[in-house]
């Protein structure tokens, strides 16, 4: 937990929440865990306060706690959570883009609420449905007006609509459901269950034989504690429907695998969104309790990234193809690993791939050509089939599955059971994006050369000045210039290796390397710091011109501010707001940094 | 002088700054050779680079952001941290800090004001339970309206009063073990009614000593303090969670009252005085010049 993002995680919350749950949330951060009336001390606020304060913390997920068996309770904060505070504005629009708005207005009210059962999510959003469309706060609305919301086609259906919404997020993954052992640290959760787990173990096995058998039990409790699935994996009856996707009948008709939104296509082709809800009383359970899954968010930027860099090296007709087969793989890809201690590169689970079938996929690929030609809009809401006509791939979507296979990148490769399968290796894909990202970072900071240089040493690790000098054709003096630079910004740095104990400089080899960890740890801090300063200059640039907030922010003067504020008034304001959508949006492009390095 | 700098300038060191023998006074006369060794500009020239503008989508999340956070400010959750809540190190409240003597005092117009919000109002939406410690229970649903609390019935033998004894040695070394006892039984006996009997009496008695002299306002903010608070208001937050922004009131007025050597009382002063003499009198002096 470095300061800095200490720092932002409590600046999130102010901004979202209030000064006071930034005020507790930073007391719990300095000083780690502490009980309901420590925190009352350190925090300067009465005991009552405190209660409140955690009380709402806790429903927003922000917080920690633990109950031990004495009864005591005791908090700690969450900062992971706390980040994802940035990132409501692209989940909302990413999920108004592809799912509609009905599953936006889900979202929004999922965000207000923290953490609801399933019943109230659908109470509640009739209401909130009308509320969602994205007004522009600008007094003078000119750019962001445009955001208009084509409105859907079930709208006079508001219980389907709002089902087909829910289902459609279960299903992504976008929501998901909350355990108990989500309120608590990972530590904690696994001190509980080896206790329970030691309670009831029995077994015949010695030594460390034992030990691994009881360690194998604990990690199965344990993914069993936290597991956040709804719809795979189990049926129960709080459960969905179990709907994973059987590869081997995949040419089956009716295919109710994937149902998609019924939006704008569905009416021409025939399909009846009472399909889904007819056979699905028991759909989600009401008393189902469901939360936002932000790393779905990770997921999901991901393709979007890697869908561009296919069209910046491809083209687009390549992209199109290579975006159907990643919205084909979506719904069953495993969430990345949430590590925000950041370990090595070696830690992360290194194979999250997953299969494509190349009759699914000239399916949608069809669908993909059918709509385009209906309108412009993206092929997402398009009904998973047509008439049961099953679709071969043609020969240019064939060529184009080739082109991808092709090294360097790789994005896509032949599944080696089946040789109609394609598999997209996630990781190493990762690792490119996130290469291009530093080296990026680091052509904007420095020059051409500086990227020479990286790439060579990443290329061939420790390396000798004078070997380097050979490697990438510099002379001695421009190479120097440039690697002093480098080491200064904290890109690379020196190993001495003495080749006598006297260690005399004279007879030291010096070896140049670059580290890809320490240099993504550091850009990440330096992000999470950039952040910071940004939301604290949106908070000196508000009180500058508090008075005039305040003003526009009176009962009687909102939503009549053209009539009520004078001019000079209304341009402040209008200054403030386009300050406030820089600042925002440099937020926003800060924390597409922070996916790439930290969350993919 | 400058002659001297000339020539020494005019030398074959010059330019390199190889030769620089005695103080180094000519700086009027060889501009451009002094403009080497004078200290950098503490704020250099940095060239902008302004950032590109943002896309559609971009400003689309922006938006998003900003009207989802405009809705939890406008919601029953968002809330300020004021000074005046906040105690210093030895536990005392200060209720004027952070009170703004030029813009601060109520006037007509403040009513239109955003009303700043000093505590949340949890009881605008259900919760579940479960998920939250047991502590915290009595807090999210004062009313035990929720079924969970049924369920946990012989698991929890000292609802929310002893259990917050459990939370801190402190106040169970300050509170009377009769007082204690009084609650468990008092437990047993009703479930809606959070106040234990003694302690209720007790403020009874506190309020009616206070009269009218001070009236109990609802609305109105009182500082608190926090030994107070720990000590004995705590025990009892039930019935303030009943309404819902009141911060808890404290004994600071019934103190001075009593006479523990507080003369000057400027709250006092005011709130005392406020209906006898100056509302009546001023009113009646003011119809009389009207009149006259």
């Amino acid at each position: 937990m470095s300061k800095s993002l200490a720092e932002l995680c409590s600046l999130l919350i102010e901004d979202n929440y209030g000064e006071f749950y930034a005020h507790i949330f930073a007391t719990l951060l300095s000083h780690g865990r502490l009980l309901a009336l420590q925190l009352a001390l350190k925090c300067h606020l009465p005991l009552r306060q405190i209660q409140h304060g955690l009380a709402v913390l806790v429903q927003a997920g922000l917080v920690f706690h633990h109950t031990t068996s004495e009864g005591r309770t005791s908090y700690e904060a969450n900062p992971r959570n706390a980040y994802d505070l940035v990132r409501p504005g692209r989940t909302l629009e990413l999920v108004q883009k592809r799912f509609g708005r009905a599953a936006s207005a889900i979202v929004t009210q999922l965000l207000l609420l923290g953490h609801a059962p399933v019943g109230q999510l659908k109470t509640v959003n009739r209401t909130a449905n009308e509320s969602t469309t994205v007004q522009d706060h600008d007094i003078e609305n000119d750019r962001a007006n445009s955001t208009s919301i084509v409105g859907s086609p079930a709208e006079d259906r508001p219980d389907v609509e709002i089902d087909n919404a829910l289902r459609e997020l279960c299903t992504h993954g976008l929501i998901c459901r909350v355990r108990e052992a989500h309120f608590r640290t990972e530590a904690d959760t696994r001190q509980l269950v080896e206790e329970k787990v030691h309670n009831s173990f029995r077994s015949t096995a010695k030594g460390t034989k034992l030990k691994e058998e009881f360690a194998e039990k604990v990690e199965e409790a344990i993914e069993k504690e936290v597991d956040i699935c709804i719809n795979f994996r189990k049926s129960g009856p709080e459960n969905m429907i179990p709907q994973k996707r059987k590869l081997d009948d995949a040419d089956n008709i009716p295919n109710p695998k994937r149902p998609k939104l019924s939006n704008g296509v569905a009416t021409n082709e025939g399909f009846d969104p009472t399909y889904f809800v007819g056979d699905d009383t028991n759909f989600l359970n009401d008393s189902l309790v469901v939360r936002l899954n932000y790393a779905r968010i990770a997921v999901l930027f991901r393709n979007s990234r890697l869908v561009s860099l296919v069209t910046a090296i491809y083209g687009k007709s390549f992209s199109r193809t290579y975006e159907a087969i990643l919205h084909q793989l979506e719904p069953d890809l495993p969430d990345p690993k949430e590590n925000i201690s950041l370990g090595p590169e070696q830690e992360r689970s290194p194979g999250t791939t997953s299969e494509v079938d190349e009759a699914l996929l000239a399916q949608d690929l069809a669908h993909h050509e059918t709509y385009k030609e209906h309108s412009g809009s993206p092929w997402r809401r398009v009904n998973g089939y047509v008439n049961g006509i099953k679709h071969q791939l043609t020969p240019e979507a064939r060529s184009h599955l080739e082109v991808l296979c092709q090294e360097p990148y790789r994005f896509l490769s032949r599944s080696l059971e089946y040789p109609d399968r394609y598999v997209v290796e996630y990781s190493p894909l990762s690792i490119h994006l996130r290469n291009a990202e530093i080296f990026r970072i680091i052509f904007a900071r420095f020059d051409k050369y500086a990227v020479r240089i990286i790439r060579v040493l990443l290329d061939k690790g420790k390396l000798d000045e004078k070997h380097l000098q050979e490697t990438v054709l510099m002379s001695a003096k421009e190479l120097r210039q440039i690697l002093a630079m480098l080491q200064q910004a904290g890109y690379l740095e020196l190993q001495e290796v003495p080749r006598e104990a006297q260690r005399q400089p004279s007879r030291t080899i010096y070896l140049w390397f670059y580290d890809p960890d320490r240099v993504r740890k550091m850009l990440i801090e330096n992000t999470y710091k950039c952040m910071a300063r940004c939301f604290q200059r949106m908070k000196v640039e508000r009180d500058k011109i508090r008075s005039t907030i305040e003003k526009s922010e009176r009962s009687d003067v909102k939503g009549k501010e053209e009539k009520l504020l004078a001019r000079a008034e209304l341009e402040v304001l209008k200054g403030w707001r386009r300050k406030e959508e820089w600042l925002l949006g440099e937020v926003g492009r800060l924390d597409e940094l922070i996916f790439v390095l930290r969350d993919f | 002088m400058s002659r001297g700098g000339r020539a020494r300038g005019g030398g074959a060191g010059r330019g390199r700054g190889k030769r620089n023998w005695g103080p180094e006074t000519t700086w009027d006369v060889e501009p451009l050779e002094s403009s080497t060794t004078r200290p950098e500009p503490l704020f250099p020239e940095v060239p902008q680079c302004l950032p590109k503008a943002l896309s559609r989508s971009e400003l689309d999340r922006v938006n998003h952001y900003r009207h989802l956070r405009s809705l939890i400010r406008d919601g029953p959750l968002y809330t300020v941290l004021d000074p005046s809540q906040l105690a210093d190190d030895h536990g005392k409240i200060n209720k004027r800090s952070g009170f703004d003597p030029f813009d601060g005092m109520p006037s007509y117009s403040k009513r239109y004001q955003k009303p700043k919000r000093l505590l949340p109002d949890l009881s605008t939406r259900p919760y579940v339970l479960k998920f939250f410690p047991k502590e915290l229970w009595s807090t999210l649903d004062p009313k035990r309206q929720n079924p969970a609390w049924t369920t946990l019935g012989p698991l929890l033998p000292d609802p929310p009063g002893a259990n917050t004894n459990a939370k801190g040695k402190r106040k169970a070394d300050m509170m009377p073990t009769q007082n204690v006892r009084g609650k468990r039984r008092h437990v047993g006996t009703s479930s809606d009614d959070d106040d234990d009997i003694i302690l209720a009496s007790d403020r009874r008695k506190r309020a009616q000593k206070r009269g009218k002299d001070v009236p109990n306002d609802a609305g109105q903010r009182k500082g608190l303090e926090a030994e107070d608070e720990y000590g004995q208001d705590a025990e009892q937050p039930n019935e303030d969670d009943q309404d819902g922004e009141e911060v808890v009131e404290d004994s600071a007025f019934e103190e001075s009252d009593d006479g523990a050597g507080d003369d000057y009382n400027a709250e006092n002063y005011f709130d005392a005085g406020e209906e006898d003499d100056f509302d009546d009198g001023g009113g009646d002096d003011e119809g009389g010049t009207f009149l006259g």
